[in-house]
């Protein structure tokens, strides 16, 4: 969990990534992680406030992973975005929507339309898929040796 | 070689007097950086909108009364924060032309979602 909300900057801070760093490293290469964020990594539209100041750094951090995946919010709307390998999903809020990325002058919520209470609300469910299961058979004698 | 010291003097100060007048007109020539004075205050810039020409240098002089703030200009990758009672000063030259969006990346309180502005170059 990176914590990008609580800075006034909308900074992780050197502290935060040289935790993710060092937890990192303890990880295996191709260890599943799953990282979540309030506040995009990445450079989604700088212009709205839709960004982490240092948000690069972390992503650079995780890169050589291959096996990463960014579950983020802020921006009010399903979105999906790589940066290189690494998936980026941020999903609808459950208070307001907001407009798509530059869609209009300023990041003011939609408009509610009473006609369609729920439009643009939501949330995500994930299901994790086990691999498939594999048996690995093992003969035994009645006598052992 | 009979020196006209006389005409040699005249001569030097005439040489000395072109080069202190073309000096003078390099200088002259270049124009200063436009200094734009901006406010940032909850929560607004003032002035909101910003007008500069493309290939003018411009330097935004940024002060902020109350608490601070930042300007943060990504289209030309520019940002500052802005520290009451200090003047943050960002000289650019901005290379294209069109309507960018400016904001407040510092969280300023309450309002501070709302706190842009636009720079028109033309």
């Amino acid at each position: 969990m990176l914590d990008n909300v609580s800075d006034q900057g909308a900074r992780l801070g050197d502290e935060q990534l040289a935790w993710l760093a060092d937890d990192l490293k303890m990880q295996p290469q191709d260890a599943r992680i799953v990282v979540f964020a309030h506040r995009p990594l990445f450079d989604l539209y700088p212009q709205w406030d839709w960004a982490t100041r240092d948000g690069a750094k972390a992503v650079e951090l995780l890169r050589p992973h291959p096996n990463v995946t960014v579950f983020y919010g802020h921006i009010h709307q399903e979105h999906h975005q790589m940066t290189g390998h690494i998936a980026h999903h941020s999903a609808k809020s459950l208070i307001f929507p907001l407009p798509v990325a530059g869609s209009q002058p300023k990041r003011t919520p939609l408009p509610w339309d009473p006609a369609q209470p729920y439009r643009g609300l939501g949330f995500r469910e994930i299901e994790a898929e086990p691999k498939k299961a594999e048996y690995l058979i093992t003969e035994m004698s009645v006598q052992r040796a | 070689m009979v020196v006209d010291t006389r005409r040699r003097t005249l001569m030097c100060a005439a040489g000395t007097l072109a080069l202190s007048s073309v000096a003078a007109l390099t200088l002259a020539a270049e124009p200063k950086p436009r200094a734009i004075k901006v406010v940032a205050k909850k929560f607004e810039f003032v002035p909101s909108e910003i007008h500069v020409m493309h290939g003018e240098t411009v330097i935004l002089n940024f002060t902020a009364p109350e608490v601070t703030m930042g300007f943060n200009l990504s289209d030309f990758k520019l940002r500052t924060d802005i520290v009451p009672g200090q003047v943050a000063k960002l000289e650019f030259t901005p290379d294209k032309t069109g309507t960018f969006t400016f904001l407040c990346d510092v969280f300023c309180g309450q309002g501070h979602e709302d706190m842009s502005g636009t720079l028109i170059v033309s």
